[in-house]
C-alpha cells in the first residue's frame, strides 16, 4: 500500500512518531494511554494493513492481557484490587501502543532514512551501520552456501549431538575466515575510492518542500502545546492508594483534544492525501 | 606524450623470493583500451595494483609509474582516488554499503563532494548506464553482473580518467560478461576513458580492444594489436600462452598449418601472414575457412553435397539411430530423476517443472542453461539438500554416495592449511575418530597422512599446496583441494556447480583431464555450467535446462550441431562444412581425415 508519509522529508516524517513514542512512554494517565492506543492501532492498520492486525492479535493482545492480569493479581500498592487493575490497564496500553508506534515508524522510516538522519550527527557511525547491514545479508548468503557444501559432503542427518556440534563449529570457522578474507577486499575498495582522505559528506536525496514545512509547523505547534499541558500537571494521575477521578475540567478536556490531534497527525496526513487522490481521480 | 608510463618496474613481494614483476615497460596512450592477459598467477593483478596509487602491494619496488606526467606515488590521495578507478574481481566484496543509492554516492562522499553535486552526478551516471531499475534496490538483491555494473557506475560518478579492471568478468556468466564488455567499450569510445582490463579468459574481449599486452611469469612478453598478439600466441611454444589463443585464431592456425601453403590474402605483402597477424573473429575466419574447404577438400574429391547447406540433416538417419542405441545400452544409470517438481514458495513458480533425467555411471554429463534456469537448484535436489515436492529420485542402490562441489569452494575450508582440512574431512567421514580440535600451522607435520589420503593427493597433484592457507591459493588450486575433500568420501556421483568459473584455459583442461580419469573409474560426473566450450569438449553427454525441464540429453556433437547461436565457436566457423564438429580439435581431425580420404 502506498504510504503518503513516505513522500515527506524524513526529518519531518520522523517527528510525529518520536513525539508519539515519547509521550506514550512518559504519560501515565488513563485517557492519554487510551488515546495513544486507539491512534496507534488505527494508524498501524492504515499503514501495515493485515500485517498490523496480525501483530496486534498475536503479540500485543497477549502482552496486554498478561500485563493487566499480573498487575491485578500482584500489585499491592493500592487499597483494593481495583487500583492494580486500573494501573495494569494503563501500563498495558502504554506498552502496546509503543510497540505499535514502532511498527508504524519502521513502515515510514526505513534503514536508509534512519541512516540519513543519524549521519547528521556522525557520518562515520552511519556508514558503519550501513556496512554492517550489508554485511549481514552477505553473511547469511554465505552461511547458506556453507550449509549446502557441508550437506554435500557429510550428508544431512546427524543424530549424534557431538558431531552436530563439531560441524556447526566448523561452519562458523569457515564463515569467519571467508568473511574476513572478503573484508580485506572491501577495505581495498573503500580505500581506492578515497575513504579516509578527509572529511566525508553525505548525499541528500530528499528535498524539503512546502508540505514538509506545513507538517513541521503543525507538529511542532502541537508538541509544544502538549508539553505545556503535561508540565501544567494535566497528564498526571494518582493511582494509589485510591485512584482519583478522571479530570474533566475545560482545560483538561482541551489537553486531551490536543493530544488526540497530535497523535492522529500521521493518520490525518494519510487521509488528506487519500482524499486528494480520490478527487484527483474523479476529476479526470 | 603518453598518458601512462611504466618504466623498468621490478617488484618482489615482501614474503617472496622470486620477483613478481620483472622489468615491465609499458606506455598507454590517452583513450586507449588495453587488454592485459596471461595465465593465472602471471602478475596481472600485481601490475594493475601498481597503476593505482596508494594501493600498491607491499614489497620491494624499483622503477617508476607515471600517470599524466606525475609520479604515481606522489599523486595526492584525493586526486588519485578520483582520477584512477579500480574494479576488482569479486563482485560481492567490493560493494561497501547496503543500498545501491549509497554505493553510488560512496566515493563522492569520501572525497567530501557537496551533496547537491553528488545528487546530480548520480542522476547523470544512472541515466547513462541505464540502471534506473537498480537505483532503489539493496545491493544484496543484485546479481553478480549487476553488482559489477553498479561498481563501475559508482567509479564513473567520480569522473575518472583511467579505469583499471582486475578480471572483472571472471565470476560472471558469459552473458553478464559480454554486457560488461559492452559497457566498457561504450565508456571508452563515447567518453574517451582510458581502460586497462586484465582477464585470463579472453575470447570475448580480445577483438574489441585496441592493444593486447601478454604477460608470462612476471614479464610483459608482447604488447601489440590483437591480431599481432594472436600471432605471437600462436607461435609461442609455452603451453600456457598457446592455450589462451582465441578459437577462431586457433582454427586458422591449425588449418593453415595443415594446408602447408601460407594462407595469405594476396594483399599481404609481408609474405607470411601467419607470423604477422591472424584473424581473431568468427566473422573473419568463417568465409576464409569455407572458401578454403571448398577449394581444397573439393579438389580432394569431397562430394559437394557434403558441404552442408543450412537445413540439411547432418548424418543419414539409420546411422544416427544405431548410435543412439549404442549410447543408451552401454551406460548404466546411477541416478534416475523421474518427473521432479520443485518450487521455493507455496505460491511461487515451479523452478523445476516435470524434470526427468538419467545420470549414467562413467560419463561426464554437462547441463547447460541460462541464468536463473535452476541449474544450482537441480544439483541441490540431486544431492538431497532440498526435496522435490513431487516426483522421485531413484538411486541405483541405496548406499550410493553423492558429493557436491559448490560454486565457491571457499565454503568448504575451515582450517589454516589445506592438509588440516583434508585430514579433518577424512576424520569426519570415517565416523569422527580423527577430527581436529584446533588449528595451527606448527602442528601440521605431526599429522599422519593415511594411504588413502596420500593416493588422492598424488592423483590431484596437490602435494605442493598442502601446507598453504586455502585463501592463498588460486581458484583452480582451491577447486582441486576441495575435490580432494570430496574424493575422500569415495563418491559414486560427483556434482559440480560451475567448475570452470574463474579459471584459465589451461587449468580448465587439467580439471577436465582429472574428471575424465575419475569417470574411467566408473564415477558419474554431473557438471552444471555456462561454459559451452567446456561442455562440448569434455562431456560425453549434454543436456539443456530450460523452463524447469531437461531437453534431451545427447552427445555433444549432436547436441551443439544444428544450433546457430547456442553453440561452440568452432561449430559456428566450421559447422557448414563439417556439420558434426563442435571443437577446434575435431575440426582439425576432420580436415585431416577428409584430406587423406582421396
Amino acid at each position: 500500500m502506498k504510504i503518503a508519509l513516505n513522500s515527506y522529508h524524513p526529518a519531518v516524517a520522523v517527528l510525529p512518531f518520536a513525539a508519539a513514542i515519547g509521550f506514550s512512554m512518559l504519560s501515565f494517565h488513563p485517557v492519554y494511554s487510551a488515546i495513544s492506543l486507539f491512534c496507534s492501532i488505527t494508524l498501524a492498520l492504515k499503514l501495515n494493513g493485515l500485517k498490523a492486525l496480525r501483530l496486534t492479535l498475536r503479540f500485543c493482545l497477549p502482552i496486554f492481557i498478561l500485563t493487566v492480569l499480573i498487575n491485578t493479581a500482584f500489585n499491592q500498592n493500592g487499597a483494593t484490587v481495583w487500583e492494580g487493575f486500573i494501573y495494569g490497564l494503563c501500563s498495558a496500553s502504554a506498552l502496546c501502543s509503543v510497540l505499535l508506534w514502532f511498527s508504524c515508524y519502521s513502515a515510514v522510516i526505513d534503514s536508509e532514512k534512519f541512516l540519513f538522519l543519524s549521519s547528521r550527527f556522525s557520518p562515520t557511525a552511519a556508514l558503519l551501520v550501513s556496512m554492517t547491514l550489508g554485511q549481514a545479508s552477505q553473511m547469511s548468503k554465505k552461511m547458506k552456501e556453507i550449509n549446502d557444501a557441508q550437506t554435500g559432503i557429510y550428508g544431512e542427518e546427524h543424530k549424534k549431538f557431538a558431531k552436530k556440534l563439531r560441524l556447526a563449529m566448523l561452519k562458523i570457522s569457515v564463515l569467519l575466515s571467508w568473511s574476513m578474507e572478503d573484508s580485506i577486499q572491501t577495505a581495498d575498495s573503500m580505500h581506492s575510492r578515497g575513504y579516509g582522505t578527509g572529511k566525508m559528506t553525505r548525499m541528500n536525496p530528499y528535498i524539503f518542500g512546502k508540505k514538509d514545512a506545513m507538517l513541521l509547523t503543525a507538529s511542532v505547534a502541537l508538541i509544544c502545546i502538549c508539553i505545556a499541558s503535561v508540565i501544567s500537571g494535566n497528564a498526571s494521575f494518582r493511582f494509589y492508594p485510591v485512584t482519583q477521578a478522571v479530570q474533566a475540567d475545560a482545560l483538561s478536556l482541551a489537553g486531551y483534544c490536543v493530544y488526540f490531534v497530535m497523535l492522529s497527525l500521521p493518520l490525518l496526513v494519510e487521509i488528506k492525501e487519500a482524499v486528494q487522490w480520490h478527487f484527483y481521480m474523479s476529476g479526470i | 606524450m603518453a598518458f601512462l608510463y611504466v618504466r623498468d618496474l621490478n617488484f618482489t613481494y615482501a614474503s617472496a623470493k622470486t620477483p613478481a614483476l620483472t622489468s615491465i615497460n609499458l606506455e598507454v596512450q590517452k583513450g586507449e583500451f588495453l587488454l592485459l592477459c596471461g595465465p593465472s598467477g602471471c602478475g596481472k593483478t600485481t601490475l594493475l595494483r601498481h597503476l593505482k596509487p596508494h594501493l600498491e602491494p607491499r614489497g620491494e619496488k624499483k622503477g617508476e609509474v607515471i600517470v599524466d606526467g606525475i609520479d604515481a606515488t606522489s599523486l595526492p590521495e584525493k586526486e588519485a582516488a578520483a582520477k584512477i578507478g579500480l574494479i576488482m574481481q569479486n563482485p560481492e566484496s567490493q560493494i561497501v554499503t547496503e543500498t545501491v543509492k549509497h554505493e553510488l554516492a560512496f566515493g563522492l562522499e569520501c572525497l567530501g563532494t557537496h551533496p547537491e553535486i553528488i545528487a546530480k552526478r548520480i542522476a547523470e551516471t544512472v541515466s547513462y548506464f541505464g540502471i534506473e531499475e537498480l537505483y532503489n534496490k539493496k545491493t544484496g538483491e543484485l546479481s553478480g553482473g549487476e553488482k559489477q555494473l553498479v561498481s563501475i557506475a559508482a567509479i564513473m560518478a567520480m569522473r575518472p580518467e583511467l579505469l583499471l579492471l582486475d578480471e572483472p568478468a571472471s565470476q560472471l556468466d558469459p552473458i553478464a560478461a559480454r554486457n560488461l564488455y559492452d559497457v566498457l567499450l561504450r565508456l571508452n569510445s563515447e567518453l574517451g576513458i582510458t581502460v586497462i582490463i586484465s582477464e585470463h579468459r579472453i575470447d570475448d574481449i580480445f577483438s574489441i580492444v585496441d592493444r593486447v599486452a601478454v604477460m608470462n611469469e612476471g614479464r610483459l612478453v608482447c604488447v601489440d594489436s590483437p591480431k599481432h598478439a594472436a600471432a605471437y600466441m600462436a607461435e609461442n611454444i609455452d603451453e600456457r600462452i598457446d592455450a589462451m589463443l582465441p578459437i577462431p585464431a586457433k582454427i586458422f592456425k591449425d588449418i593453415s598449418g595443415l594446408t602447408q601453403k601460407p594462407a595469405v590474402n594476396s594483399a599481404d605483402k609481408e609474405g607470411n601472414a601467419f607470423s604477422d597477424s591472424i584473424p581473431v573473429t568468427v566473422r573473419e575466419v568463417k568465409p576464409w575457412f569455407e572458401a578454403l574447404a571448398e577449394k581444397q577438400l573439393h579438389y580432394f574429391g569431397i562430394n559437394k553435397n557434403n558441404l552442408c547447406p543450412a537445413n540439411s540433416q547432418p548424418v543419414s538417419k539409420s546411422n544416427s539411430k544405431k548410435e543412439d542405441k549404442d549410447y543408451s545400452v552401454q551406460r548404466h544409470a546411477a541416478i534416475q530423476l523421474d518427473s521432479l517438481f520443485f518450487r521455493f514458495e507455496r505460491n511461487g513458480e515451479d523452478v523445476i517443472n516435470n524434470l526427468s533425467l538419467k545420470i549414467n555411471k562413467g560419463e561426464i554429463l554437462s547441463i547447460v542453461g541460462g541464468n536463473g534456469a535452476g541449474k544450482t537448484t537441480l544439483l541441490r535436489l540431486i544431492c538431497g539438500i532440498i526435496k522435490p515436492y513431487n516426483g522421485k529420485i531413484k538411486l541405483s542402490d541405496a548406499g550410493l554416495k553423492i558429493t557436491y562441489l559448490p560454486q565457491n569452494p571457499q565454503s568448504m575450508f575451515a582450517f589454516d592449511t589445506v592438509l588440516e582440512d583434508l585430514i579433518n574431512t577424512e576424520g569426519e567421514l570415517s565416523g569422527g575418530k580423527r577430527f581436529l580440535h584446533s588449528t595451527g600451522l606448527e602442528n601440521v607435520n605431526d599429522y599422519k597422512i593415511s594411504s588413502k589420503l596420500q593416493m588422492i593427493i598424488d592423483r590431484l597433484g596437490i602435494e605442493a599446496i598442502l601446507l598453504k592457507h586455502p585463501f592463498d591459493l588460486s581458484f583452480g588450486e582451491l577447486q582441486r583441494a576441495a575435490l580432494g575433500m570430496l574424493l575422500l568420501k569415495t563418491p559414486d556421483v560427483l556434482l559440480l556447480d560451475e567448475p570452470t568459473k574463474g579459471i584459465d584455459t589451461l587449468t580448465k583442461r587439467k580439471i577436465a583431464e582429472l574428471l575424465k580419469s575419475l569417470c574411467a573409474d566408473g564415477l558419474a560426473v554431473v557438471a552444471v555450467t555456462h561454459d559451452i566450450e567446456f561442455s562440448a569438449e569434455y562431456s560425453q553427454s549434454c543436456a539443456m535446462l530450460f523452463d524447469g525441464k531437461i531437453l534431451n540429453a545427447e552427445p555433444p556433437e549432436k547436441f551443439f550441431s544444428g544450433n546457430m547461436c547456442y553453440t561452440t565457436v568452432a561449430h559456428r566457423i566450421a559447422g557448414n562444412v563439417f556439420p558434426e564438429t563442435v571443437t577446434s580439435e575435431e575440426v582439425r581431425n576432420k580436415w585431416i581425415e577428409c584430406a587423406t580420404k582421396s
